[in-house]
């Protein structure tokens, strides 16, 4: 049988890797090795949940504190999207019905491919390698990696505006081929600039992380 | 002339306190136990390192990185000591209240009942 005195229990993973993101380098361990030593001591007293539910107040407690000075950048990036997209859907809704503005087909054929082409024309590495520097707020790299990384947003928003518009001629020469029906005009021009709108959104997102990252190649340069 | 060297806020000051308390024995979950125990003040892990870190900045503190253990996830402990800077904010801070209280009579008798 195993003792629960001898044996080291994790604490909860995504608690301790919110905090290990949000912590500045100089106290992670310190403060994660406090945590987990209270945190045995809880369990130790037959209260497992209640010291989960205590470790995970601390980690969200703490992890938030600290994240506007360490992640300051991260969460400007997050937020910009959330307020970008609020926006846009308020702009939807006030303009009749926000369902018109989502057509799932347009969205298939807009951001897998762009995905596709980011991964062909760069790499699976440098993708990777631009996702964490922008959601880290790395800052430790070489040039030559900030480079791939703002092209991988390059390429990522590019293939999505001209995704959008090659997949928007498609449906304009659809639609002058059966010109003669001009009732189902309205609803098929509508369909057709989705994608070119979503290109652009796309675009957009791209656009800001591109600047994000040439500001922290500044940065460290 | 008036003295423009600040007094320690409250919780500055219950932080010097518990780490000369604890002596070599001050780390972070020793220090967060003691406040909780003797004056039942339950506060995150991330505002004590906040505290705690702002006092070594001004050199009210120090501190060395300790053993890892087990029990710690393999983690290692940062010991804090307060320096002679630090003792004598403390006597000063200690000295300032004194001096205020002085000739002060409160009267509870409205709390009581």
């Amino acid at each position: 049988m195993k003792n629960s005195h001898t044996v080291f229990t994790h604490p909860p993973k995504i608690a301790s890797q919110f905090l290990s993101w949000a912590l500045p380098d100089s106290i992670v361990e310190p403060v994660l090795g406090d945590l987990s030593e209270e945190y045995l001591q809880r369990i130790t007293n037959n209260k497992l949940i209640a010291a989960k539910i205590w470790y995970w107040k601390q980690a969200v407690r703490s992890g938030i504190q600290f994240m506007f000075k360490t992640q300051r950048g991260f969460v400007m990036f997050i937020f910009s999207i959330f307020l970008f997209a609020a926006l846009t859907m308020l702009l939807m809704t006030l303009a009749g019905n926000i369902m018109m503005f989502i057509d799932i087909s347009s969205i298939i054929a807009i951001f897998p491919p762009a995905i596709a082409f980011t991964y062909a024309a760069t790499s699976r590495i440098s993708v990777n390698q631009a996702f964490s520097i922008l959601l880290n707020n790395t800052i430790n790299q070489s040039q030559k990696v900030y480079s791939s990384s703002q092209r991988v947003f390059v390429v990522l928003g590019n293939s999505g505006v001209i995704l959008g518009l090659f997949t928007t001629l498609i449906g304009w020469t659809a639609m002058g081929a059966n010109m003669d029906d001009l009732s189902s005009f309205g609803p098929a021009f509508s369909v057709s600039i989705l994608t070119l709108m979503y290109g652009i959104a796309l675009k957009m997102i791209c656009y800001v992380a591109e600047k994000k990252i040439e500001n922290l190649s500044e940065v460290e340069s | 002339m008036a003295s423009k060297e600040k007094y320690l806020g409250e919780f500055e000051q219950f932080l010097l306190l518990s780490t000369l308390k604890l002596g070599d024995n001050a780390y972070g979950s020793t220090i967060r136990q003691l406040l909780a125990d003797i004056i039942q003040r339950d506060v995150t892990i991330g505002a004590l390192y906040t505290t705690l870190e702002r006092l070594e900045k001004k050199g009210l503190l120090e501190s060395k990185m300790g053993e890892a253990t087990q029990e710690r996830g393999g983690r290692a402990k940062k010991y804090f000591k307060v320096t002679a800077k630090g003792q004598y904010a403390l006597k000063r801070s200690k000295q300032a209240l004194t001096s205020m209280w002085e000739n002060i009579t409160i009267n509870l008798g409205a709390c009581e009942q």
